[in-house]
C-alpha cells in the first residue's frame, strides 16, 4: 500500500488495513541477564476509527503491548517472534529514522502521568508548538495551531495556560494538554497507557469525556489500557482481555462485559463489588492465587493455575479459539460452557451489627501545617465517632484532607492544641512517640502500597514476630506461635513466612501487611486506600478478608478510599471529606438514597459504570482549592452546581443533623435538596 | 598463581540464602557479574594485586629494600634497564624495581583499606542520621559536610602531616576523615528515600526507638548503596594515598617499598631515558584504580539491573 499525506485519500486507503494489527507477538525481558518472556504470542488487531480496550492485571502485559506498538521499549527488551503493523508499515524491522517519523506522524501516545510527560522547566506554548513544528509548521503556524489545540482539548482559557509552566497547571489540565499533543499530528493510531489512573474520579470523568468527544471530530483509532473495567466498557468499541502475555477473550465491549465467556473474564467481572452489593449481603468473589511470574513456562492454557474448571485436557492441549457469537465475540478456553459453576461461589456474608458503643472519639481535631511561615490548615475541626465494629468509609478527592485525618488520628502527625482523640474514653497523646504501648496497640494502619509499607530486607516471619513483641511484650517464642495463629488467618502458609515481601505477589503482601495491623489485636485499624494499588481479582479476596476479621474481632475500620464500589460494599457509615471539613456523613444506605451535599451528588455521578448503566455526570469544574488560601463562606461554593449568589460566598454553614445521624454542612435546606436531586434525575 | 580472590562479596544481598528464588536471582546476578569482561579483567587484576600483597616473597627474588645483589653475590647495577635478571630493571639505589613494586601493593591496599572503611562507617552513621532524622541536625551536618567537600583533599593533606605529624595511622585518619562527608552524603539520600517509606511509619506506629529504625530497619535496605561506596572509596584512597605518598607526606623512610615515593624519587631521571624506575610504580597504580573502579561499576551496574 502506498502512504500518503493526502488527508482526503486516508479513509478509503485505511478502510482496509488496520491501524494497528500485532500478529503473534513474542517479547522477552532481559533481567540479570535472562531473558524472560512477556509477551506470548500476543495478537490482536485495531480498526481505523475504532477505540480498543486492553484490560488485564498488572504484570499481564497490557502496557508492554502499547509500548510495542510504538516500539518504544526499554534497553532490555527482546522481541523474538511476530509482527507490529501500524496502519500498514511492519515496524520490527523499521530503521530508527523511519520510526521517528512514523511516531511523529501516525501514532501518538498518552501515559499515565502527565507530570512525567511534560518537561518542567518549558512553557507549556513552547512544549505544544514543538510537535506541530516537528510535522513541519513554520513557527507562526505552529503558535496558531497550538492555540487551536487547546481549544479543541477544551482548555477554556488558552493564552494563559499556553503561558505557564506544567507545574501551575493540575493533572487534569496537563493531561488535556499531552492529549492535545498527542493529537497535533493527527494520528492513525492513538494510545492511551492508564490516562487516567492518577486522577480522582472527577477529573478522570472529564478526560474521558473529552477523549471520547475527540474521538469522533479526529477519527483516530484508540488504543485504551486500564485496569478499571468501568474505563474500558464506557469508552471502547472492542476488548481484549489479556492474562499472562497472551490476548484470551475478545469481542465488542457490551458482550464481553455482560457475557463473558473465559474463566478469568467471568471471575474478573465477579470479583468486583457492583450493583450496590454490601458486606452483609454476601462475600466477594475472588480468583485465587496470583499471575505466574515472567518467564515462566505455560505451554497450554495461561490460566491453568488458576482456574477452577482446569482439567487433564487444559493441561495438555492448547486451548483453540472458540467463535462464542456472530459478531467476533471470541475465547481461548476448552470450557466456555461451563463457567456457570465458577461464580457466586461464597455465600458467607458478614453479621456484625455495630453496637453504637463508642470506641475513638475525635473532638474538634485540627491540623495546620506550616510552611514558609504561612499557616495551612489541613484540617478543620473534625468532630466523629467510630463505634465498636463499624466500618467508617472515608472519601473526597485527593486534597480534601482524608490522609491527614488518618495520620492525626495515628499520631503521625500531631493535632492541633484544642483538639482531643479518646480511645474508649481515655484521652490519647497527639504523637505516636509519646503514646504509651496500650495506645499503639490500640490503633494500627494498613497502607496503600504494600511495597512500601514492608521492610523489603526481612522475612514475613520477622516481621510480624517484630510486631507482636513490640505491641503486646510477649517472648520471642510466644510470639513465634502467634505468627503461626496469625498467618493462619490470614492464609498465609509457612512457606511465605520464610520470604522477603519482594517474593511475594501484591495480594499476598497487602494479607503480610493486614496481619501485621492485626498483629496486636487492635481497637480499631485505619486502612488508607488498601486494594488501590492492587488489581481487582485481589482487591475482592483483601475486601473478604478485612470483612472476615472484623466480624471474628469486632475491630472498628477507618476505611479511606476513592472507590465508591469498595466503600459502599464495606462501610457501615460514610464521611465525606472537601478541604479538611466533613461535608456529609451518615449511614451508607442514606447516603446512597439522598439528600446529598452537592458535593457528594457530583462525587457519586462521576464513577465510569462497568454495568453500562446509563451516565448522567454533574461536573466539578476547576480543581479543590489550596487549604492555604480557602474560598469564603461555603469552602465548596467555587464549584458547586446549586451554589447560591448572597449565600454560599458569604457564610461557613454548619454540619446539620437531619436525623438518623445523616449530617449536612449545606445552606440548602434537606429537602430541598431532595426535591431538586429528584428533578435533576427525572429530567434526564 | 591465578587464585580467584573475591575481594568484593558480588552483591549486598550475598549474606542472604533464605528461599530458593532468592538463591536463583543470587546465582543470576553472580552470573551476570562475571559475564562482564569488565568485572572479570578488574578481578584478575585485583587479584593479582592481592596476591603481591599477601605473599610478595613468592614473586621477588629481591630483598626490596636493599640494593639489588643476586645468588652469586654480584651487584645488578644503578639504573640497570630492564633484563632477565631484574625484570623491571633496577632504580638509582641499585634496587630491582620489580621487587619494590609488588612489595608496594601491601602498604598502599591495607592503608586505603582501612581509610575507605572507616570512611564509610563513619559516613554511614551520619548518612544514617541525616537521613532519618531530617529537620535541624540534618541541617547542621549538612553544612558541615559542605564545607569539608569544599576543602582541597590535597592541601589538607599538606596541612594536616606538617602539624599532627607524617606517621601512618595519621595519614589514614586523615584520608578517612576526608572521605567521610562524600559517603555521608551519599548515604543520606539513600536513607532519606528509605525513610519516607511507610514501613518507617509502621515501626513508628509501634514505637520503635529512631535508634532501631535507623539500624535495624533502614540499614539492611541501604547496604547495596555502602558496598558500591565503599569499593569507589578504596580506588580514590589509593589514588589519594599515592599523591601524598609522591608529594612526601607519608613518613621520611625511603627504603621502604611505596609506588608513589618511588615515583617522587626517580622522575627527575625521566629526560635520561630512565623510565622503568618511573613508570612501573606509575602504572602499579593506574592498573589498581582502574581495575577496582572496573568492579565497582559492575556491581552498580548489576545492582540496578
Amino acid at each position: 500500500m502506498t502512504v500518503t499525506d493526502d488527508a482526503q485519500a486516508r479513509p478509503t486507503d485505511t478502510a482496509e488495513t488496520p491501524a494497528l494489527r500485532i500478529d503473534n507477538l513474542h517479547l522477552a525481558y532481559k533481567v540479570r541477564g535472562v531473558p524472560r518472556e512477556v509477551l506470548r504470542g500476543t495478537s490482536f488487531e485495531v480498526a481505523p476509527g475504532e477505540a480498543y480496550g486492553l484490560v488485564g492485571e498488572s504484570g499481564c502485559g497490557k502496557s508492554t503491548s502499547a509500548y510495542a506498538a510504538m516500539r518504544y521499549l526499554p534497553e532490555n527488551a527482546v522481541i523474538t517472534e511476530g509482527s507490529i503493523e501500524v496502519a500498514g508499515k511492519e515496524i520490527t524491522t523499521m530503521s530508527n529514522s523511519d520510526l521517528r517519523k512514523l511516531r511523529a506522524r501516525d501514532i501518538s501516545m498518552v501515559y499515565q502521568d502527565p507530570v512525567a510527560s511534560m518537561n518542567p522547566s518549558l512553557r507549556i506554548g513552547q512544549q505544544v508548538e514543538e510537535v506541530f513544528a516537528l510535522i513541519g509548521q513554520s513557527k507562526s503556524e505552529a503558535a496558531a495551531s497550538a492555540r487551536k489545540a487547546m481549544v479543541q482539548v477544551q482548555i477554556a482559557d488558552p493564552d494563559s495556560v499556553l503561558d505557564r509552566y506544567p507545574h501551575q497547571l493540575s493533572g487534569g489540565m496537563l493531561q488535556r494538554v499531552v492529549i492535545a499533543m498527542a493529537l497535533a499530528s493527527d494520528p492513525t493510531l492513538l494510545v492511551l497507557d492508564e490516562p487516567t489512573t492518577g486522577l480522582d474520579a472527577t477529573v478522570e470523568a472529564e478526560v474521558l469525556d473529552l477523549v471520547r468527544d475527540l474521538r469522533h471530530q479526529t477519527n483516530a483509532a484508540v488504543l485504551l489500557i486500564a485496569h478499571n473495567l468501568g474505563v474500558i466498557r464506557t469508552m471502547c468499541d472492542r476488548v481484549g482481555v489479556m492474562y499472562a502475555g497472551k490476548v484470551i477473550e475478545e469481542g465488542n465491549a457490551i458482550d464481553v462485559f455482560d457475557n463473558p465467556q473465559h474463566p478469568y473474564t467471568a471471575g474478573l467481572l465477579s470479583s468486583i463489588p457492583r450493583k450496590g452489593v454490601r458486606k452483609t449481603d454476601r462475600a466477594l468473589f475472588a480468583i485465587e492465587g496470583g499471575l505466574p511470574p515472567i518467564g515462566t513456562e505455560l505451554p497450554t492454557c495461561v490460566f491453568i493455575d488458576r482456574c477452577v474448571l482446569a482439567d487433564e485436557t487444559c493441561r495438555t492441549v492448547v486451548p483453540p479459539i472458540v467463535q462464542r457469537s456472530e459478531a467476533g465475540h471470541w475465547t481461548r478456553c476448552h470450557h466456555p460452557d461451563r463457567l456457570d459453576e465458577i461464580v457466586e461461589a461464597e455465600p458467607d456474608a458478614v453479621d456484625v451489627v455495630p453496637t453504637g458503643e463508642t470506641v475513638v472519639e475525635l473532638k474538634g481535631v485540627a491540623k495546620t501545617f506550616k510552611q514558609k511561615g504561612r499557616d495551612i490548615p489541613a484540617l478543620v475541626s473534625v468532630d466523629l465517632k467510630i463505634g465498636a465494629g463499624e466500618t467508617l468509609g472515608l472519601v473526597g478527592e485527593s486534597g480534601s484532607g482524608k490522609s491527614t485525618l488518618a495520620k492525626t488520628l495515628l499520631g503521625v502527625h500531631s493535632l492541633d492544641e484544642g483538639g482531643e482523640i479518646t480511645i474508649n474514653g481515655r484521652t490519647i497523646a497527639p504523637a505516636a512517640e509519646s503514646r504509651i504501648p496500650k495506645s499503639l496497640t490500640a490503633m494500627q494502619m494498613v497502607f496503600q502500597n504494600p511495597d512500601s509499607a514492608l521492610n523489603s530486607a526481612w522475612t514475613v516471619r520477622r516481621i510480624l514476630r517484630r510486631t507482636i513483641r513490640k505491641l503486646t511484650g510477649v517472648t520471642k517464642e510466644e510470639a513465634d506461635r502467634r505468627v503461626d495463629e496469625l498467618a493462619e488467618g490470614m492464609q498465609l502458609t509457612q512457606r511465605h513466612l520464610g520470604m522477603r515481601p519482594r517474593q511475594l505477589s501484591g495480594g499476598l503482601k497487602q494479607r503480610v501487611a493486614i496481619a501485621r495491623a492485626f498483629a496486636g489485636d487492635p481497637e480499631i485499624v485505619v486502612c488508607d486506600e488498601p486494594t488501590s494499588a492492587l488489581d481487582v481479582s485481589v482487591q475482592a479476596a483483601i475486601l473478604n478478608l478485612l470483612a472476615k476479621l472484623q466480624t471474628d474481632d469486632r475491630t472498628s475500620y477507618l476505611f479511606i478510599t476513592h472507590d465508591i464500589g469498595v466503600v459502599r460494599y464495606l462501610s457501615d457509615r460514610i464521611a465525606v471529606m472537601y478541604l479538611g471539613r466533613i461535608m456529609e456523613i451518615g449511614e451508607t444506605d442514606v447516603m446512597f438514597d439522598g439528600p446529598n451535599h452537592p458535593y457528594t451528588e457530583a462525587l457519586l455521578s462521576a464513577v465510569p459504570s462497568v454495568d453500562g448503566a446509563a451516565e448522567y455526570r454533574i461536573p466539578l469544574d476547576g480543581d479543590v482549592p489550596t487549604p492555604a488560601n480557602p474560598p469564603s463562606g461555603c469552602v465548596f461554593h467555587t464549584r458547586c452546581h446549586r451554589f447560591i449568589k448572597g449565600v454560599c460566598d458569604v457564610s461557613e454553614p454548619e454540619l446539620i443533623d437531619i436525623g438518623g445521624g445523616h449530617a449536612l454542612r449545606c445552606h440548602i435546606p434537606a429537602d430541598e435538596l431532595l426535591a431538586a436531586q429528584r428533578a435533576d434525575v427525572a429530567a434526564r | 598463581m591465578t587464585i580467584e580472590v573475591p575481594e568484593v562479596p558480588p552483591a549486598a544481598t550475598a549474606i542472604d540464602i533464605a528461599g530458593a528464588e532468592r538463591k536463583t536471582a543470587r546465582r543470576e546476578r553472580t552470573k551476570l557479574l562475571f559475564s562482564s569482561p569488565a568485572f572479570v579483567f578488574g578481578s584478575f587484576i585485583v587479584a593479582f594485586w592481592v596476591f603481591c600483597a599477601a605473599f610478595p616473597s613468592v614473586l621477588t627474588r629481591f630483598d626490596p629494600r636493599d640494593t639489588a645483589v643476586t645468588d652469586d653475590g654480584e651487584l645488578l647495577g644503578f639504573h640497570t634497564s630492564p633484563n632477565g635478571n631484574a625484570w623491571f630493571g633496577t632504580d638509582s639505589v641499585g634496587r630491582d624495581v620489580f621487587s619494590r613494586v609488588v612489595a608496594g601493593a601491601r602498604p598502599i591496599m591495607v592503608d586505603a583499606f582501612a581509610a575507605a572503611a572507616l570512611a564509610v562507617i563513619a559516613g554511614t552513621v551520619l548518612g544514617l542520621i541525616m537521613g532519618y532524622k531530617r529537620g535541624w541536625i540534618d541541617e547542621l551536618l549538612s553544612r558541615f559536610v559542605e564545607a569539608f567537600l569544599s576543602l582541597p583533599v590535597i592541601l589538607i593533606g599538606v596541612l594536616a602531616t606538617a602539624t599532627i605529624g607524617k606517621s601512618r595511622i595519621v595519614i589514614i585518619a586523615i584520608v578517612a576523615v576526608l572521605f567521610t562527608p562524600i559517603v555521608a552524603r551519599t548515604v543520606r539520600s539513600s536513607v532519606s528515600a528509605q525513610a519516607d517509606l511507610d514501613y518507617v511509619t509502621s515501626a513508628r506506629l509501634r514505637g520503635e526507638s529512631s535508634m532501631y529504625i535507623m539500624a535495624r530497619e533502614i540499614f539492611p535496605n541501604v547496604t547495596a548503596t555502602i558496598v558500591v561506596e565503599l569499593t569507589v572509596r578504596i580506588a580514590y584512597a589509593i589514588f589519594t594515598l599515592a599523591t601524598l605518598a609522591f608529594l612526601g607526606l607519608t613518613g621520611s623512610d625511603l627504603a621502604l617499598p611505596d609506588w608513589g615515593k618511588d615515583i617522587a624519587a626517580e622522575f627527575r631521571f625521566l629526560p635520561n631515558d630512565t623510565w622503568w624506575s618511573t613508570i612501573f610504580p606509575a602504572l602499579a597504580i593506574a592498573t589498581l584504580i582502574v581495575a577496582v573502579n572496573l568492579i565497582a561499576d559492575t556491581i552498580d551496574r548489576v545492582n540496578k539491573s
